[in-house]
């Protein structure tokens, strides 16, 4: 069931709906943190999402150097 | 019963667990299991008559020693100890593995008598029980592989063993106690003895023991290894090195690297290690920072993850146990077969990943918070950004491969019913935390006023988690995420095991070579020194040559004549 295109595409439309109502608070209520750049608009989700892609492309770059076949050490 | 339990050391919850499981060596299979279950019943019943507060002064030599102390951070610790011992007995019902279920009841009660010690010597005592039972542990996890991670394992683990000892006489001679309180890393005793704490911290560069041996055990060993040792490290820490500023950096540092091995790893249970490490890595920040609002932070911090870590592992130790592998290429579609096991690791993953409502929201959030409130931005930056790396491996990464992503078509039961009862208590707990901090609180070992459900943390945490969860969902639609490869990944363990490794076998080369010539020509003037004592000594030489009585008399008869001549004259 769950891999039905119609699923999956509910899955990710649900996601992006979540996503787009959470950034709306951050119009409306102006959030008072330790830090100044903590007020940013969208300080939390833009830092999220960038951490995320930068990590995954950065691993893919260890990959070229790390990478050993699964029986390297025997 | 309660005069039972009056004695002092008859409760101490360590060694109930330490003498029940030597004496389960030793047990029918049945009584075994009963035992198993029943242990750390016992010990929470005798560590519960203990006071909150304790100190258990004992004059040994020309030492004083505190065998037992219990206070606020350590009475929160051996709880925790306790209930992961009473989780992985339950986890480890389904068979009856005489060594490892009484290892582990050894290794989990020296590691709360470790947390229990107030001086160094009863410390080195039960933290060198714990890295050979845990050793053991590892070498029970089957294969040639296992053997090998747990010898390696067991020598990194003595190597501590050994600097915490070195340490130890340093600070007495030094300070002539050997009591176990602050220290300070400027002393030659106070650094040595940190290192030996870093060493089974899993610091930077020193932590690839950790990824190496814990996915080697057995399904249920790696559960217990999840808990304890490391977070043994984290008590000492808290304990000798509260508010030492290098602990910031290296603990900001051991929250974001892992995070980039764990990306690619292939096997589960090796993803979760280096996720382990991650989250030590949120304790010792905690540490570093050293307020009491930080040390909570970290209290409740090891307390939570203990427990979601473990719920991890007995998720990935049921595929395992059902599949017989724990790696993503082989893994997918399992939801259909493991229902159960699926729910409960993806509640283990939302905690982990923070997610409201759950424990790691609540411990997580009060070291972001302790490190905020004083002013380390850098740390703090790094820090949330180690979250949202937490979020893709071990909330995403580790389900969705297992028991989404590609059907593999692999079909099997779901997993045995005292797993699935284990993972439901583990489960259960993550909630409960989540959803009731202030019982929480009160196990703390300092009063503190934080409010994890303001508007602004739970919003910014949705916010953090959401879009993290959305850059996956980009990343994988459109192929950019890395595929699951059969891989090795070189770690700093492949200094030790390939360079040095070489390096020995040359020097090996080279010593039995010159040791063979030494005794080719420690021969030859052997043989000369034998040679001249053999003709001097020997059967045939002049001083061994054989007289006959006849000749004594003789002789004897000489002398006499010779006397009786000289007499007369």
């Amino acid at each position: 069931m769950i891999y039905s295109k119609k699923f999956i595409n509910f899955v990710v439309y649900a996601l992006y709906f979540i996503c787009a109502v959470l950034l709306l608070f951050d119009v409306f209520h102006h959030r008072h943190g330790h830090f100044k750049f903590e007020e940013w608009f969208s300080f939390y989700a833009v830092y999220g999402f960038i951490a995320c892609i930068a990590i995954v492309f950065s691993a893919i770059q260890l990959r070229k150097i790390l990478m050993r076949d699964e029986d390297y050490y025997d | 019963m309660i005069d039972f339990f009056i004695n002092d050391y008859i409760n101490h919850p360590g060694i109930i667990l330490i003498l029940g499981g030597i004496a389960m060596l030793f047990m029918s299979s049945n009584m075994r299991r009963i035992t198993t279950f029943a242990l750390p019943i016992v010990a929470l019943l005798g560590f519960l008559a203990y006071p909150d507060e304790l100190i258990l002064t004992v004059n040994l030599f020309s030492y004083t020693l505190d065998p037992i102390r219990i206070d606020g951070i350590s009475w929160i610790f051996t709880l925790i100890f306790i209930i992961a011992a009473f989780i992985t007995a339950i986890y480890s019902l389904h068979r009856s593995d005489k060594y490892e279920q009484s290892m582990i009841a050894i290794y989990a009660g020296s590691a709360i008598g470790a947390v229990l010690a107030g001086d160094l010597l009863t410390l080195f005592i039960f933290w060198e029980i714990s890295a050979l039972s845990s050793a053991v542990i590892v070498w029970l996890g089957n294969g040639h592989h296992a053997r090998q991670a747990g010898m390696r394992y067991l020598i990194i683990h003595i190597t501590s063993g050994l600097l915490l000892m070195l340490g130890s006489l340093l600070h007495y001679q030094q300070t002539n106690s050997i009591l176990f309180n602050a220290m300070s890393i400027d002393t030659l005793a106070g650094l040595l003895i940190f290192l030996a704490f870093g060493i089974k911290c899993a610091f930077p560069f020193l932590h690839n023991w950790l990824q190496d041996a814990y996915p080697e055990a057995s399904p249920v060993g790696t559960v217990a290894l999840s808990a304890f040792t490391t977070k043994l490290a984290v008590y000492c820490l808290a304990r000798g090195y509260a508010g030492t500023e290098s602990l910031i950096w290296i603990g900001a540092l051991m929250t974001a690297f892992p995070i980039f091995y764990a990306v690619i790893e292939n096997d589960l249970r090796k993803v979760l290690a280096y996720s382990l490490n991650n989250q030590l890595g949120f304790m010792v920040v905690g540490v570093g920072v050293g307020t009491e609002i930080a040390l909570n932070g970290t209290a409740a911090h090891a307390f939570a993850h203990i427990l979601y870590k473990a719920l991890l592992f007995m998720s990935m130790g049921a595929v395992l146990h059902r599949i017989g592998t724990c790696k993503a290429t082989e893994l997918g579609g399992l939801y259909k077969s493991m229902p159960w096991t699926t729910v409960f690791c993806l509640i283990g993953a939302m905690s982990i990943s923070a997610f409201p409502l759950l424990s790691g929201f609540i411990s997580k959030g009060i070291i972001l918070y302790a490190v905020a409130e004083e002013g380390h931005w850098i740390t703090w930056l790094v820090l949330l950004f180690a979250s949202a790396g937490v979020l893709h491996h071990s909330g995403i990464k580790v389900p969705f491969f297992s028991f989404f992503a590609h059907d593999q078509g692999l079909q099997c039961k779901e997993a045995p019913l005292n797993m699935l009862l284990a993972m439901g208590i583990t489960a259960a707990m993550c909630i409960l935390l989540g959803i009731f901090p202030h019982v929480f609180y009160q196990w703390l070992p300092y009063s503190m006023d934080f409010h994890p459900y303001t508007f602004d943390h739970t919003i910014t945490q949705l916010q953090l988690i959401f879009f993290s969860l959305l850059a996956f969902t980009v990343l994988f639609r459109n192929g950019w995420y890395p595929p699951e490869i059969r891989s090795t990944n070189l770690d700093i363990d492949w200094l030790y095991r390939k360079p040095l490794n070489h390096l020995m076998k040359v020097f090996a080369l080279i010593y039995s070579n010159l040791l063979s010539r030494v005794q080719d020509s420690k021969q030859t003037s052997m043989r000369r020194i034998t040679k001249f004592f053999y003709e001097a000594h020997g059967p045939n030489s002049s001083i061994a040559r054989g007289a006959s009585i006849g000749n004594m008399v003789i002789w004897v008869a000489v002398l006499l004549s010779a006397c009786l001549m000289f007499y007369y004259i």
